[in-house]
C-alpha cells in the first residue's frame, strides 16, 4: 500500500451535503425560545417605560432621546422577532454515515459539519430552564482551541443521548 | 505514589528505565517561582499599589510592604515547588500540583504535540532547563516544569517526543550524527540580515515607549539637568527647531535597526532546523536558549511570511504549527517560527512537510463585493475626515484615501485560495505575504457562513478549521464552497493516515 493515495477526485461525484435533508428541531424548543424572547421584552419594555414615566414627570413631554431609545429597542425586538420566526424552521440537524451537521440562523446562516473521526469527545448539557421543556444542548469538542466546536441547542434529550452514545462508540473505535 | 519525590542533584533519571516514580524539579525551580510569584502579585495588585505610593503615610512603609509581598512569594514559590511533582508511567507523562487545589493531569504521550526546552542565561549557570509540553487539550492544557538538569530535561523531550519509546533515547545518547538531516543553518550574515528585514518601525516604538515609561519616574532628575542648560540655547532652539526634525527621525530608525539587529541576534543566534527521527527539531538563542521538537505527521499547517524588505533580499519566515490548546502562539503556546529562509530551504522544508501536489488544482478567487466592503469600512472614517475637517486635514485626507484605495486593491488582488486534490493553499496580503499550506485531511470541521445579503447573490464564506486554526475564504460563489466542503469532508473521512 503506497503511503500517499493520488487518485483523481470527480468533485460533482462526491456525496454532497442536501440541505433538504436538515431534521428540524422539536417544536417544545421553539416555545422556550418564544419563552425567553418575551421575557426578555418584557424586561425592555418595563425599562423604557419607567424611563418614559421619569421623563414625562420633569418635562411634561417626551425628548428626542425617548423616541430614539424608544425606536432602538422597537427595531431590535423587531429583528429578533424575524430571527426567531424566519430562522427556527432553518435550525436543523443532519446525522449521515460519517459526519453530523448543523444549519442555524436566518440573517446570519452558518453550516457547521464536523467529521465523526476528528471528535474528541462529546458533552450533553441542560439548565434549568432546558430540563422543564426537555430539551438539551449537545456539544461536540474537536482537537485544538478552547470551547465547543459544535454546540446543538434544543435536541431532544433521548435523541441526543442515543446520538452521543453512538458517537462515543466511533470515537472509541478510532 | 509520592514517597521517593526528593531531587538529588546526582541523580539522574535512569535510561534504562524510561518510566520513573515520581519526583521534584530541580531545587533551582524555586528561584523561577519566586520572580513569576512576585510580578503576578505586583500586576495583580498595581492599581492598589500605586494608590497606596501616593500616599505619604503608607510610602513610609514600603520597604515593609515590598518585604511582605516578597516573603509572600517566596512561601507560594516553596509550597508550590513542594507540591508539584512529575511522573513518567509506560503511556503518560503525570503532573501533580496546587497547593489549595490538588491537579493531577494525566497527559497520554500520543496527546503531546511539542515538547520545547529553553535555557535562560541564568539557568545556564546553574546547567538547568525548562521543559514545555504543548498538547491538543483544552485551554490551559500546556505543562511547564520550570527547572530540570540539562541533561534530564534532553531525555525527558526525547522520550515524551518520541512517545515513551526507549530507543530513541539510546539512539539521541550514541548517535548524535546519523540520521540526523541539516536543513538550515542561521549563519551570521544570515542572522544580519534577518535583523535587518524586521520591522524597524514596531521595534522603533517599542524602544521610544519604553524609553518614555522609565523617563518618567526621572522626570525630577531630567528637569533639575535641564535647568542647567544654559537660555541661549533654549533661545536658538525655539527658532531652529524644525532643522532638528531630520536628525531626530534618523535616529528613531537607527535605533529601531539596532533593537531589531539585537533582537535578531538574542532570538535566532546559531539557529539549526534539522530532521531527525521523523521529526522537526530547532534550536537556537543566545542568552535564552530553546529547542523545539515536533514529529512531522504532527505539523497541522505552514504558514509563511514575508515583507516588502524580506522578498527584497529573497527571504521568507516560515511559522510550523501544530494542534493547539490555544488559539493564539502569544496566549502561551509553543510557536515555532524559522526567518532568513531562501527559496531552497523553503522548497525542502515543504518537500518535507507536504506530499508533492497532485491530481486537479483549482483556483478560487473572492467576488468583487469583498474589495466593496473593504472600501466602505476603510472609507468611513475617512468621509467624516473629509466632511468635517480643516482644510489640511482634508489635503491629508485625499492622500489617505488614495493610499487606501491603492492597498485594498493590491490586497484584494492578493487574495487566493488554491485547492489540490489533497491540500489547500492559502495566499493573502500585499506588502506583507503571507501563504498557509495544509493538507485537507487534517481538516477538525468546516463552516460555511452566508449573510441575507451574501444569500441573495450566491456568496458564502468557507471556513476550514484544523487544529492549529482555521484557514478563511471569504465571498467565494456558494456552489464552490459546499463542493470545497465536500471534497474535505471526503478526505478527512477517507483517510486512515495519522493526523495529529
Amino acid at each position: 500500500m503506497s503511503l500517499f493515495s493520488n487518485d483523481s477526485v470527480q468533485i460533482n461525484s462526491l456525496p454532497s451535503l442536501v440541505e433538504g435533508e436538515f431534521e428540524g428541531l422539536p417544536r417544545r424548543y421553539r416555545t422556550l425560545r418564544a419563552a425567553v424572547y418575551f421575557v426578555v421584552m418584557l424586561f425592555v419594555f418595563a425599562a423604557m417605560g419607567v424611563l418614559m414615566c421619569f421623563e414625562w414627570w420633569q418635562e411634561g413631554r417626551f425628548g428626542w432621546r425617548v423616541w430614539v431609545a424608544l425606536g432602538t429597542v422597537v427595531a431590535f425586538g423587531s429583528i429578533w422577532a424575524i430571527e426567531e420566526i424566519k430562522g427556527f424552521p432553518m435550525r436543523g440537524v443532519v446525522v449521515r454515515e460519517h459526519d453530523l451537521s448543523y444549519r442555524s440562523g436566518f440573517f446570519k446562516r452558518e453550516t457547521v459539519t464536523v467529521p465523526f473521526n476528528r471528535i474528541q469527545h462529546s458533552e450533553i448539557a441542560q439548565g434549568p430552564v432546558a430540563r422543564v421543556f426537555s430539551v438539551c444542548t449537545l456539544k461536540l469538542y474537536t482537537a485544538g482551541h478552547s470551547g465547543a466546536n459544535l454546540s446543538v441547542p434544543g435536541m431532544d434529550v433521548e435523541r441526543a443521548k442515543r446520538l452521543r452514545q453512538q458517537l462515543d462508540e466511533r470515537v472509541s473505535q478510532l | 505514589m509520592n514517597e521517593s519525590a526528593n531531587y538529588s542533584i546526582d541523580e539522574e533519571l535512569q535510561l534504562e528505565s524510561i518510566q520513573f516514580s515520581a519526583r521534584r524539579q530541580h531545587p533551582t525551580g524555586v528561584l523561577q517561582y519566586v520572580v513569576k510569584y512576585s510580578w503576578m502579585f505586583i500586576r495583580g495588585f498595581w492599581p492598589v499599589l500605586a494608590g497606596a505610593a501616593v500616599s505619604d503615610n503608607i510610602r513610609a512603609y514600603g520597604e515593609w510592604i515590598g518585604l511582605v509581598i516578597f516573603f509572600v512569594a517566596c512561601l507560594s514559590a516553596l509550597l508550590q515547588y513542594w507540591m508539584f511533582t512529575f511522573q513518567i508511567t509506560d503511556n503518560a507523562l503525570i503532573i501533580r500540583r496546587g497547593v489549595l487545589e490538588r491537579e493531577r493531569i494525566n497527559i497520554a504521550f500520543e496527546r503531546i504535540q511539542m515538547v520545547n526546552i529553553e535555557q535562560s542565561i541564568w539557568q545556564q549557570a546553574f546547567d538547568v532547563m525548562s521543559l514545555k509540553v504543548d498538547t491538543a487539550g483544552t485551554s490551559g492544557a500546556e505543562v511547564e516544569i520550570a527547572a530540570l538538569k540539562a541533561k534530564d530535561a534532553q531525555i525527558l523531550k526525547a522520550v515524551l517526543s518520541s512517545g515513551g519509546v526507549r530507543s530513541d533515547v539510546v539512539e539521541n545518547e550514541n548517535d548524535d550524527i546519523t540520521d540526523v538531516e541539516h536543513l538550515i543553518s542561521l549563519s551570521w550574515g544570515r542572522l544580519f540580515k534577518v535583523g535587518l528585514t524586521q520591522n524597524h518601525l514596531r521595534n522603533a516604538l517599542i524602544v521610544f515607549g519604553s524609553a518614555v515609561a522609565f523617563a518618567e519616574p526621572l522626570e525630577g532628575i531630567l528637569i533639575s539637568w535641564l535647568s542647567d542648560v544654559p537660555m541661549f540655547t533654549w533661545v536658538v532652539l525655539k527658532f531652529f527647531w524644525v532643522l532638528l526634525i531630520p536628525f531626530f527621525a534618523v535616529g528613531i530608525v537607527f535605533i529601531g535597526i539596532l533593537f531589531s539587529l539585537v533582537a535578531a541576534v538574542l532570538r535566532y543566534y546559531n539557529l539549526q532546523v534539522c530532521a531527525k527521527d521523523e521529526g522537526l527539531e530547532l534550536r537556537g538563542g543566545l542568552l535564552k536558549k530553546f529547542e523545539f521538537k515536533i514529529p512531522l505527521h504532527k505539523v497541522q499547517m505552514l504558514e509563511g511570511n514575508s515583507s516588502l524588505l524580506q522578498r527584497f533580499v529573497g527571504f521568507e519566515t516560515f511559522r510550523i504549527h501544530q494542534a493547539r490548546a490555544q488559539s493564539d502562539a502569544s496566549q502561551g503556546s509553543v510557536s515555532m517560527a524559522i526567518p532568513g529562509l531562501e527559496q531552497d530551504h523553503v522548497g525542502r522544508l515543504n518537500s518535507m512537510l507536504f506530499p508533492p501536489i497532485s491530481g486537479r488544482i483549482e483556483t478560487i478567487r473572492p467576488h468583487p463585493i469583498f474589495l466593496i466592503r473593504m472600501l466602505i469600512f476603510r472609507f468611513a472614517l475617512l468621509t467624516a475626515v473629509l466632511v468635517w475637517g480643516t482644510h489640511w486635514m482634508q489635503f491629508i485626507g485625499c492622500i489617505w484615501g488614495m493610499w487606501l484605495l491603492l492597498a485594498a486593491i493590491y490586497q484584494y488582488r492578493g487574495v487566493q485560495l488554491t485547492v489540490s486534490d489533497e491540500q489547500l493553499l492559502m495566499r493573502t496580503g500585499w506588502l506583507r505575504k503571507k501563504r498557509i499550506r495544509t493538507e485537507l485531511r487534517k481538516a477538525q470541521r468546516v463552516v460555511i457562513t452566508e449573510s441575507w445579503f451574501m444569500r441573495r447573490r450566491g456568496l458564502a464564506h468557507a471556513r476550514i478549521y484544523t487544529a492549529a486554526g482555521p484557514v478563511v475564504a471569504r465571498y467565494i460563489p456558494k456552489k464552490i464552497a459546499t463542493q470545497l466542503r465536500d471534497l474535505i469532508l471526503f478526505r478527512v473521512e477517507s483517510s486512515n493516515r495519522r493526523w495529529m
